[in-house]
């Protein structure tokens, strides 16, 4: 029986730490390829006040979660809250990653660990105690293969006077921290975006940042759009400045494009005093005027007058030529 | 120093895979053509969609081992909806990568559409050519194609990857063609597995 000692000191350990109140966290949930627990930054929150509040996962070796977009397959975990927060508490995605899928196909996610942050209030009728936070989580986690998970997560928050919890805020303030700034916020780079035409008159989004940082390893995201398959982004550093440029694959051809089209995007990979820095905004444009169809009509005539001309040459050559009749 | 302009053309083709990422997905549009095929079902009948011109044809990508997929067939939700637009030619293509662990041989499809009471045809797609044709990139994606040949509506089977739908597209965009109309939403984004190319 030596792992009877071993189960004792694991909980005396666990009591200790809830006694000093450096670990705000809700119960594992395991899942196998993947578990999960809410987490808050706060050993004690007040009544009403913000929760501090974010879902932690750890992956096992291959596996990953997903951003908002969840890119080609898979989709975003979902919290939805029974008890203890205030109407309106919403999941937070962090900068996400790339992951390259066989057949060129891409997600985007996280893996090994991830911690998404909650924006939460606490329940104000609860004010004295510790305010109960009770939700379920639904998610999918992919590796060769995708599972769907349910889990339902609880966590107990003491209530009273705001205070961090220094065993579990440096975790949750580093993925905080990885939340994409703004685009135009103070400090953030503006970003300027334009529909341009490519070859064969494709039609590409060009988004330039002004002074993002250091492009360490460019990204950049989109959520997901109704009108265009938005392909995969080209990241240049030219003399214009730092841009990217996306093909932009209209879904229905049978369809006008609407009059404004909106993007929303997340730039990832930049680098600022020695930090990782990630952007977000939303551009909203015009589409462009159709292909410049006088000069298409043109040299549709062109073409025309030629394929006249060559047949008539071929007629006359024709005429020349002896036919051998059977 | 005869082999440079060649070490340049290397590194440059190099350049243009490494670009490219190995064979690209197509992107193709509602209204557009749909990309012509000749298949083998798990009998070896070929089938061309060419010969299928004048009917509404469903495409839909197939993955025994996937959960998505696997769900819809145990719950039935592709055959109901095949059962309720008879005069649609149903198919479904596997573009699993046969060296893949979710490659199914005719047998075990046999014995799973048995199993599932699936009696539209599966067709074989195993190098890919035909699912990177349409830009297939989950199990279940559906393409419905009208009587002359173009794409009506692509994208996901309903609009809930969870499992609790409200709108069975592809169900939708049937019953539209039927009454002579355009399928809306036209185009969704599809959900579930990967593809296994």
């Amino acid at each position: 029986m030596p792992s009877r000692p071993r189960l004792a000191l694991a909980l005396a350990a666990t009591l200790a730490s809830s006694a000093a109140g450096e670990a705000t966290v809700g119960g594992w949930v395991d899942q196998g390829e993947a578990r999960v627990r809410l987490v808050s930054s706060l050993a004690e929150a007040a009544p009403g006040a913000e929760a501090g509040l974010g879902v932690e996962f750890v992956l096992a070796p291959g596996w990953h979660v997903y951003w908002k977009n969840a890119g080609d397959a898979g989709y975003a975990p979902r919290l939805r809250v029974e008890s203890g927060l205030a109407p309106g508490a919403t999941l937070l995605f962090p900068a996400p990653e790339r992951f390259e899928l066989p057949g060129y196909l891409v997600a985007f996610g996280y893996e090994h660990e991830v911690v998404y942050p909650v924006a939460a209030r606490l329940d104000p009728g609860v004010t004295s105690g510790a305010a109960v936070i009770a939700a379920r989580l639904d998610y999918l986690v992919c590796a060769e293969t995708c599972i769907p998970h349910e889990a339902g997560l609880e966590l107990s928050l003491p209530l009273g006077v705001e205070r961090r919890d220094a065993g579990t805020a440096p975790a949750l303030e580093r993925w905080r921290a990885r939340l994409p700034v703004a685009s135009g916020a103070p400090g953030a780079p503006t970003a300027h975006a334009r529909l341009v035409r490519g070859e064969g008159s494709a039609l590409a989004l060009e988004l330039a940042l002004v002074d993002p940082g250091r492009a360490a390893a460019p990204d950049l995201f989109f959520e997901v759009d109704e009108t265009f398959a938005l392909g995969r982004p080209v990241f240049r550093a030219g003399a214009e400045g730092p841009r990217f440029r996306v093909p932009l694959a209209p879904l229905d051809a049978t369809k006008p494009l609407p009059e404004r089209l909106r993007f929303a995007w997340t730039a990832t990979g930049f680098e600022r005093a020695g930090e990782r820095a990630a952007y977000e905004g939303v551009v909203e444009l015009a589409p462009p005027p159709a292909p410049r169809t006088g000069r298409m009509l043109g040299l549709v005539a062109l073409a025309a007058l030629l394929v006249t001309l060559t047949a008539a040459g071929l007629a006359r050559r024709a005429r020349r030529t002896p036919i051998a009749n059977p | 120093m005869r082999s440079r302009p060649l070490l340049r053309s290397a590194a440059a083709l190099a350049l243009v895979l490494a670009a490219c990422g190995g064979p690209t997905l197509a992107e193709i549009a509602v209204g557009q053509a749909a990309p012509d095929f000749r298949l083998k079902d798990l009998d070896g009948r070929e089938v061309a969609l060419a010969d299928l011109r004048g009917k509404v044809v469903v495409l839909e990508w197939a993955n025994p081992n996937c959960p998505f997929w696997r769900g819809h067939a145990e719950r039935k939700t592709m055959v109901t909806v095949a059962a309720k637009h008879p005069q649609a030619v149903w198919l479904a293509i596997d573009s699993t990568n046969a060296k893949h662990g979710d490659y199914l041989d005719a047998a075990a499809w046999r014995s799973f559409l048995g199993k599932n009471g699936i009696g539209y045809a599966v067709l074989r797609d195993n190098d890919g050519a035909t699912g990177r044709a349409y830009g297939a990139r989950t199990t279940p994606h559906l393409f419905v194609i009208d009587a002359e040949g173009k794409v009506a509506y692509m994208g996901a089977i309903d609009d809930d990857p969870r499992g609790s739908p409200k709108v069975n597209y592809a169900d939708a965009a049937l019953a539209a063609l039927e009454q002579g109309a355009r399928p809306e939403p036209s185009s969704t984004r599809p959900y579930g597995c990967s593809v296994k190319y």
